[in-house]
């Protein structure tokens, strides 16, 4: 019985897990918002994308969330006319980051979200416990 | 008091909410997982069939239909909600709401067994 509900715990654990890992990668990707390359004409930085899956945890029988993999977003990066800039190519363009500030934040209210849920079910399942336990204290 | 089986009916609440728990605590877990769908368990009508009570027996010859072993709830994947673009099924408000149930089935069930205790500890000490 205590068996699920502490299996019930390291899934949302894991899930609380993953969302930060989420924000991580947000907080990177708004830190490096107009982070150009140091070179002529050379790439800035590339904004990350975050890749969940369902994985089974063979150790304690539960389904957890791992975070599969951190690409980089494949679109194609802003221009900007700046010729005075160092990474500036030969016609006067500098590359800039390919970050959406607005989709990072909407991004960053859903991680937050998910969190939120996340905590809940390990508050509810504390309680359940909880409430076993007590069976033992007013049995009296 | 064996002839009901009220302690054993209240374990098996128990182990099915604690199940169903776990398993909304993987919905919850993979709300943002690509192709994941929503799971919930079997109704608790359906696996009290399948675990089975027993009969109580007041004869040794009578057939035993005692079911015996504890049967585990199974789990059925939830094919309805609004499916999002990404293959994943999960509504947060939904399985939000199915752990409060849970949790209130849970303490219910808690209160019964607390209040069946204080039955038998009354009639014990008379």
């Amino acid at each position: 019985m205590a068996d699920a509900l502490i299996a019930a715990m390291k899934t949302s654990a894991s899930g609380l897990e993953a969302q930060s890992m989420r924000l991580r990668i947000i907080s990177e990707n708004l830190a490096n918002a107009q982070s150009t390359g140091r070179t002529a004409g050379s790439d800035p930085f590339r904004r990350k994308t975050i890749a969940f899956g369902a994985e089974l945890d063979r150790a304690s029988g539960a389904t957890v969330v791992q975070v599969k993999n951190v690409m980089g977003d494949q679109s194609p990066f802003k221009l900007e006319f700046d010729p005075g800039n160092p990474a500036a190519n030969a016609a006067g363009y500098v590359k800039m980051p390919n970050v959406n500030l607005i989709s990072e934040m909407a991004d960053m209210r859903e991680a937050n979200r998910s969190y939120e849920s996340n905590l809940q079910v390990v508050k509810q399942a504390r309680e359940m416990i909880s409430m076993t336990i007590d069976l033992l204290r007013g049995g009296s | 008091m064996s002839q009901v089986q009220l302690m054993n009916l209240a374990a098996q609440k128990i182990e099915w909410l604690s199940t169903r728990q776990e398993i909304l605590a993987q919905n919850v877990a993979n709300v943002n997982t690509p192709r994941y769908l929503a799971k919930d368990i079997m109704q608790f009508e359906a696996f009290l069939d399948n675990a089975g009570l027993g009969m109580a027996k007041s004869n040794p010859l009578h057939m035993d239909v005692s079911a015996g072993v504890a049967a585990q709830p199974n789990t059925v994947v939830d094919r309805q909600g609004e499916m999002n673009h990404s293959g994943n099924n999960v509504s947060l408000e939904n399985e939000l709401l199915k752990l409060g149930e849970t949790n209130s089935q849970f303490a219910l069930n808690t209160g019964l067994i607390k209040s069946f205790n204080r039955m038998l500890m009354a009639s014990l000490k008379g």
